[in-house]
């Protein structure tokens, strides 16, 4: 691993960018002879920094290698498209711990969960939202505005829809069944491959299978949003027709045991065992705004404490520290961009070692990264990204890197620059002059030969046994199983193996 | 001085009667990852006949493939994709090619150094290759496309060994400028930079099968062991090993760690003999005498059970293999 090499008293911001990922056109489809991609709408690094998962607004999800910046698999329109509806983009996207699974979810209402560990991957579409319609007894519960895995549980997803419905759902039954089918399929025989193949389960069976847990449940607003289709994935509904208890946006902790979920201006935590959910406790959110409008949560890596996005009664939104275990509703530390006050922040991210927070603003001509010392409210830098709008952000899990993607379908990777130090040996950064003080025999033209003492070298070593990179102290696989995606093969083999084959 | 291996003590290798040939010197050999079953190893040769041969071994007797043509020059380097599927190679003509194993077809070609390419290694998951050639610079290759994703300007003379750590983060290079260097894969940044005493030019580089450690040969008759943690400069180093003669060439090494109770480091000498120690005690457990009528460039070892292959220089150009002795208790 390179983490132990890095130097730990080294600027911790990322300030340039250092590489931009592009998806050439892919050659499968020479209809649309573009040369840019779709606008990217999220992107998500797995654990270990090694993948980046970017989803792009025509429903296309493509997956990353972050080492040598190519593509390894891509999934176009994988995302909503299935009915002949109309193309719905990604708008949220979660690698499970091992990085096995991706989970996909359009603003279509489409969730697809997809096997990463099998060739050619397999995928499992999720009929969540409809699974939750028929829960409700045909409510209207709108699209989905972001899923995500439980933590250790990759069949298990939270989720929060446009009419602000927090959920869970869990297709760890559907999955077992899907496979089951497929197996019984293979062994029956009849030559023809899955894919031409109608679902092997319909529509009233695959709900049957999905077990939905509802969180939270809000009383329908009276004025209601002129047509679901209209209403835009990234824009808020206007807080007047909100309700209460309308979950604006919902979030694991750090491990999993708790959830908490944010309505307009009230956080509820919900303690989350293997079967159930419980309100634990909830508190108002003590902002100096009468309107507070609470828009979306994010989690420092190191679970202590998250923040809110907010937006408070004059005018700018700020972003609200709170400790994990607040109760109070006192926010810790408020961030605010001084300069203009009006400002709307469009995602924030803590860094990877969770002492700074990026908060991101994305509608203006040119993106723009404000990086604060997250326990001191200093204002440590803020970047201007290119003349382009910037419509997504990650912050990389453990390197100084951040991920902004492009409205052209670039992603630029924000790094530190280069340590020269690192390249001169005896080189060292001194802060100010100082006296040099030659050794005795410095330039002494006879060298002592050193006597070889075999003393220094008796410690044992050990060159085989691989140690678990303390960072990762908590995964339980072995580091020699830690899941890799393996290289295709060349050509038109790969485009062969490179594609989404659905269970169902 | 390490104690050398007293002459009554059993040999812990032995050689099989079954060896090949090239029509020049071999240059560079690698055992792959992986041996179809029911043989001991397939060896890849590489030589400065322009060609590329694959060594099928087993206890009792072998076979080779047809040369693997298409290098207008030498081979210098080898390596094989995890899987086994595939082997890169680096050639004077300036080019690497990476090749399907079992067809023996060239798949794609490398363009980009401009002049020898020295060394080349593929990433754990086989998605990224490195590079490096007398041009001085370390270049990361996309294999699949055969574009070349970035350039590391990393030494200010010609580079002699390149590879990956076990996970693909970090990249080691060396000189001979005198310079070993650990690289982020990820941003290309420089990590570490190790030196030895009196600035010998270092002939050869690799990881550790664990990535914790460099084993670097350097023309001062040395191989040492570098702690990769430790800080810059000439410390760090945890174990030397001497006895082997290596002054002009770029003699490889190798670990043979199959047999955890039988750790082994062994290098190719100028004198015909391969030098085999012990990791930890650094004593000489074993010297493959003669085993070539020429400088020993090309030795390796096999991940999959203790097996040794060796290759000969210019007069001698044959390739050997080696397996554990039997002892005389079974």
């Amino acid at each position: 691993m390179n983490i132990e090499l890095f130097d730990p008293f080294r600027p911790p911001l990322p300030s340039q960018i250092e590489a931009t990922l592009i998806q050439h056109s892919p050659t499968r489809s020479p209809s649309t002879n573009k040369s840019t991609s779709a606008p990217l709408s999220v992107l998500k690094f797995n654990r270990r920094g090694f993948y980046l998962a970017a989803g792009y607004t025509d429903g296309t999800v493509v997956v990353w290698d972050v080492l040598s910046r190519c593509p390894l698999r891509r999934f176009a329109s994988c995302i909503g498209s299935e009915e002949g509806e109309e193309e719905g983009g990604v708008v949220s996207l979660d690698w499970s711990r091992d990085s096995r699974t991706l989970l996909a979810a359009g603003d279509s209402g489409g969730v697809l969960a997809i096997d990463l560990s099998v060739t050619p991957v397999e995928g499992i579409q999720v009929p969540a939202i409809e699974g939750l319609s028929s829960l409700l007894k045909g409510a209207d519960v709108g699209t989905i505005k972001s899923a995500q895995l439980k933590i250790r549980q990759a069949t298990c997803a939270l989720i929060v829809t446009t009419e602000g419905h927090v959920f869970t759902v869990d297709w760890g039954k559907l999955g077992k069944e899907l496979r089951r089918k497929k197996r019984q399929r293979k062994r029956d025989g009849g030559g023809r491959g899955l894919d031409g193949l109608k679902s092997p389960l319909d529509e009233e069976e695959t709900l049957d299978l999905l077990k939905i847990k509802v969180l939270c449940n809000p009383t329908p607003a009276k004025k209601k949003p002129k047509k679901k289709a209209k209403v835009a994935p990234k824009a808020d509904p206007s807080s007047k027709h909100m309700t209460s208890d309308y979950a604006t946006a919902a979030s694991f902790d750090k491990n999993g045991y708790c959830v908490f979920v944010t309505t307009r201006d009230t956080v509820v935590v919900f303690g989350a065992t293997t079967n159930s959910f419980k309100e634990l406790y909830r508190w108002k959110v003590k902002d100096s705004g009468t309107h507070s409008l609470i828009k979306g949560i994010c989690m420092s890596p190191k679970g202590s404490v998250f923040a809110l996005r907010s937006r408070g009664g004059k005018g700018g939104e700020r972003i609200l520290m709170f400790a994990n275990s607040c109760k109070d509703g006192k926010p810790t530390i408020v961030f605010k961009d001084a300069v203009n006050t009006d400002t709307l922040f469009d995602d924030c991210a803590f860094s990877n070692d969770g002492e700074h927070l990026v908060a991101a603003m994305f509608g203006r001509a040119k993106g723009v990264l404000l990086l604060w010392t997250a326990d001191q409210n200093s204002l440590a830098d803020t970047l201007e990204g290119p003349n382009m709008e910037m419509t997504c952000m990650a912050y990389h899990p453990t390197r100084s890197c951040i991920a902004t993607g492009m409205a052209d379908g670039g992603i630029d990777l924000w790094g530190i620059p280069s340590s020269w130090a690192a390249f001169a040996p005896d080189f060292q950064a001194l802060p100010s002059n100082v006296e040099y003080k030659e050794r005795e025999d410095e330039f002494d033209l006879d060298i002592d030969v050193k006597e070889e003492s075999g003393d220094a070298e008796v410690e044992d070593v050990e060159v085989v046994t691989i140690e678990k990179p303390a960072v990762y102290a908590s995964d339980s696989e072995d580091e020699e199983k830690v899941f890799s995606l393996k290289m295709l093969g060349f050509g038109a083999e790969a485009d062969a193996k490179d594609r989404l084959r659905l269970l169902n | 001085m390490p104690t050398p291996p007293a002459d009554s003590s059993p040999p812990e290798f032995t050689k099989l009667r079954y060896q090949g040939k090239h029509a020049k010197a071999i240059s560079c050999l690698k055992c792959s990852p992986k041996a179809r079953e029911g043989s001991l190893a397939l060896v890849a040769t590489g030589s400065a006949d322009n060609t590329i041969k694959l060594w099928d071994v087993t206890s009792t007797s072998g076979s080779c493939s047809s040369p693997l043509k298409g290098h207008a020059s030498g081979i210098n380097a080898l390596d094989w994709s995890s899987d086994s599927r595939y082997m890169a190679s680096a050639s004077d003509d300036k080019n690497v090619r990476i090749w399907d194993a079992s067809t023996g077809m060239p798949l794609v070609e490398l363009r980009g150094h401009t002049s020898f390419v020295f060394s080349v290694a593929f990433n754990a998951s086989a998605n990224l290759l490195v590079s490096g050639g007398f041009d001085e610079n370390v270049k990361l290759w996309d294999p699949r496309t055969g574009n070349c994703v970035s350039t590391i300007p990393a030494h200010s003379e010609p580079i002699t060994g390149v590879s990956f750590n076990r996970d693909g983060t970090c990249i080691v290079s060396s000189s001979f400028d005198g310079l070993v260097r650990i690289w982020d894969t990820a941003t290309s940044s420089c990590l570490r930079t190790f030196y030895a005493e009196g600035n010998p030019p270092v002939s050869s580089v690799k990881f550790s099968p664990n990535g914790k450690f460099v084993l670097a040969g350097t023309l001062d008759d040395k191989l040492r062991l570098w702690n990769v943690s430790n800080l810059n400069g000439e410390g760090g180093v945890v174990k030397t090993y001497v006895g082997h003669q290596n002054t002009k060439f770029c003699c490889s090494s190798a670990f043979s760690v199959f047999n955890l109770d039988r750790q082994r480091i062994l290098a190719g000498s100028e004198n015909g003999s391969v030098y085999i120690w012990s990791i930890n005690s650094r004593n000489l457990t074993q010297i493959l005498k003669e085993a070539h009528s020429d400088i020993v460039l090309a030795v390796d070892a096999s991940k999959e059970r203790e097996f040794l292959a060796t290759g000969g220089s210019e007069k001698d150009r044959t390739v050997k293999f080696w397996v554990p002795a039997e002892t005389p208790d079974n």
